[in-house]
């Protein structure tokens, strides 16, 4: 009698109901966790995500990140399967209040101030378009699922998820994973490619100073761009009129109770939800197959082609321009904000210890965050 | 449409299997009927895919060419209506630009060290 209530005590636990692909992703969430609090990469993202990982795979059989509708019974849906349904899948919710925050802790200045690395910021997004054909060149994904993976290259983590829980809902947990996982390597992917792409006389170029903005410049940018932007990709408006209204809150000087709530409390919680409901996403049995070993590489090709794509473009740049740009700051242009734009800050500094990159960087940087909502905003509304 | 496209392709394949035997004359049929389908939306999903692309790009890029119009006619107005009393930092005097270097490189310097604490996470983006 008691050993058969001992052997059912034992079916129910984890023990009895973990396998060896479980172990694996209870491997890789562990990772998180150390790349986070060891290395500091990300620590944000990074420690909560693998947390998530960790929960998930431990007890796969809780229905922690399950939402079940059409069930009568009480307790069938588990925090962060809600969360998924409500906040991500059905109503996307999280993203934009995240671009909102974003928004708030973003400083226009530098775009403003020199007005051309805008462009840095598109040319980066070609890297979006490469893992999109090459999905599709997998024959192993649809149409709207070729945009969720190829919007990994856009290096911006709120409009992957954005994107992929419109278009692609089943890839949503590995997009957004492999997405900041990949942000959170910048500094291993991009300084080699930066590297070979560059002399080092390219790279030791001093810029000028960014100009002064006046703070009506700082107003009126954000709330014209955000008319425009919508005016020509409504789609984008969650996103982008979200990151503007931010924006404009902290640019308006008048309320910064709303911008420290934008950028902290309301950001933060967003973050631990966000995060943590990705985490969960990433069980075992939807992470171990061949698609998801294609989108990994595809994501890597994405980063890659991002960054060569705006350095090469800053290169080109400079054969037209008298006041020559550091050809470094066309790697920021992949969003990644801020280590993109630290990066190259980094890289340069190495070449030139007198060459102060991080302002400029962050033009490319924040233009880079709008091109990819932009081009999210295309994808939703052809798909 | 791909699913579409990936369905046909599998049904082609299989199909193709069963016709090396010379009798299948009906599968043969099948097979040339799915391939020249197959085919064809082989290609609307390419041209699909193209016309995503072009649009793609096209918008990013238009829309930050308009932007930088917008910032230049920004600053425009702002200097016209006289709203705008910032001076230039490249145009100044070169003491004015000493100084403001030497700003940008205290801030930058501060923002580094900023970006390294716990204060200022990264936005994710």
């Amino acid at each position: 009698m008691i050993l058969s209530e001992l052997l059912d005590f034992f079916r129910a636990s984890g023990f009895n109901n973990i396998d060896w692909r479980n172990v694996i992703m209870l491997g890789v969430g562990l990772g998180f966790v150390y790349l986070a609090i060891s290395r500091d990469l990300e620590p944000y993202e990074l420690l909560p995500i693998g947390l998530g990982i960790i929960i998930v795979n431990l007890v796969p059989f809780t229905g922690f990140a399950v939402y079940d509708p059409d069930s009568t019974d009480p307790q069938t849906s588990g925090l962060f399967g809600v969360v998924f349904h409500f906040g991500l899948s059905f109503w996307n919710i999280l993203p934009p209040v995240i671009f909102l925050g974003i928004g708030a802790m973003t400083d226009f200045g530098p775009v403003i101030g020199n007005p051309k690395t805008l462009l840095l910021g598109a040319a980066a997004q070609v890297g979006i378009f490469v893992a999109f054909w090459g999905a599709l060149a997998s024959g192993l994904f649809s149409l709207p699922e070729a945009a969720a993976i190829g919007i990994i290259g856009g290096a911006d983590g709120p409009t992957t998820i954005f994107l992929s829980a419109r278009l692609a809902p089943e890839l949503l947990g590995v997009t957004a994973v492999i997405a900041y996982s990949y942000m959170a390597s910048v500094a291993f992917i991009q300084p080699p490619l930066m590297k070979l792409l560059t002399t080092k006389h390219e790279r030791e170029i001093e810029m000028k100073p960014p100009r002064e903005v006046s703070r009506q410049e700082k107003l009126l940018f954000p709330a014209i761009a955000m008319m425009l932007i919508i005016l020509v990709v409504p789609q984008s408006a969650p996103l982008i009129s979200m990151f503007m209204i931010g924006n404009l809150f902290r640019e308006s000087g008048v309320v910064p109770r709303l911008t420290n709530a934008a950028s902290n409390e309301l950001l933060n919680i967003a973050t631990i939800f966000l995060m943590i409901t990705v985490g969960t996403q990433l069980s075992a049995e939807r992470v171990f197959d061949v698609e998801t070993l294609v989108i990994l590489g595809l994501g890597l090709a994405a980063f890659s082609c991002g960054t060569i794509s705006g350095l090469v473009f800053a290169k080109t740049m400079n054969l037209v321009l008298r006041d020559k740009i550091n050809p470094l700051i066309g790697s920021a242009g992949v969003s990644a904000v801020p280590m993109a734009a630290r990066i190259s800050h980094i890289v340069g500094q190495e070449a030139n210890p007198r060459s102060y990159l991080l302002g400029h960087a962050m033009g490319p940087n924040v233009a880079g965050v709008i091109g990819s909502a932009v081009v999210a905003g295309v994808f939703v509304s052809l798909l | 449409m791909a699913l579409v496209y990936n369905h046909l392709r599998r049904e082609s394949w299989a199909l193709r299997g069963t016709a090396i035997n010379p009798d299948c004359i009906k599968a043969t049929e099948a097979i040339a009927e799915n391939a020249g389908r197959a085919s064809r939306v082989l290609q609307r999903c390419a041209d699909d895919a193209g016309i995503l692309t072009g649009i793609g790009i096209g918008t990013a890029f238009g829309l930050l060419v308009a932007m930088m119009i917008v910032i230049l006619a920004i600053r425009l107005i702002v200097r016209l209506l006289n709203l705008g009393a910032a001076p230039d930092s490249s145009e100044g005097d070169p003491e004015t630009r000493e100084k403001a270097l030497a700003a940008v490189v205290a801030v930058t310097t501060l923002l580094a060290d900023q970006s390294r604490s716990d204060e200022h996470p990264a936005t994710g983006a």
